[in-house]
């Protein structure tokens, strides 16, 4: 397990974030919703993965079938 | 266990969730969920050799098996709930943090009933 899915989703944020705003300030805003949703979707994958992998590790630990 | 890692992630973690809070709120709670995701997953590693040796015990002194399953689930099932909680109350929504706990009181319940009667089935069968 390493730090570098962490970092991996303050970029994607980060990016986002920056995005948005220059396309807020080309005052494209409908374009903006579909990258913040794009960069959700990133990175609800990337969590949902790992939280899949957290679930499965307690289920065969804990035995609970 | 290495503990010095667990601090550094957890802090690390925080840090993201609060400077993701600013520029975009949604990604703040992913950043700590994963954070909370990677500590679970270290503490649970370490969990794994002392629950074998448990298990050793309980078949060494043969008690019931259900009885050690049991309590094994009822242990797994705090863990998701605390977990699961805690991250709803870091999102501020406690409605939903008080709801998945009382679901979890409630599986809790369920699986303490078999443990139950097994435990008063050993205890009888002293008793005799």
């Amino acid at each position: 397990m390493n730090i570098d899915v962490i970092l991996k989703i303050a970029g994607v944020g980060i990016l986002t974030a920056v995005i948005n705003i220059v396309l807020k300030k080309s005052d494209k805003d409908e374009i903006a919703t579909f990258t913040t949703l794009a960069g959700l979707i990133i990175v609800i994958l990337m969590v949902i993965d790992m939280i899949g992998g957290l679930f499965d590790s307690v289920k065969s630990i804990f035995r609970l079938y | 266990m290495d503990i010095f890692k667990v601090a550094g992630v957890g802090v690390i973690g925080a840090v993201i969730g609060v400077f993701l809070k600013h520029g975009k709120p949604e990604f703040a709670i992913f950043g700590v969920m994963a954070a909370g995701v990677m500590i679970l997953i270290f503490a649970l590693y370490s969990l794994t050799d002392v629950i074998g040796a448990f298990g050793a015990l309980v078949e060494k002194t043969n008690i019931d098996e259900r009885l050690f399953s049991g309590i094994l689930k009822i242990i797994g099932i705090g863990y998701i709930t605390e977990y699961s909680s805690e991250i709803c109350n870091d999102m501020n929504c406690g409605s939903i943090a008080s709801k998945i706990q009382l679901a979890g009181k409630i599986t809790v319940f369920l699986m303490a009933a078999p443990v139950m009667t097994a435990f008063i089935d050993i205890i009888s069968r002293l008793a005799i």
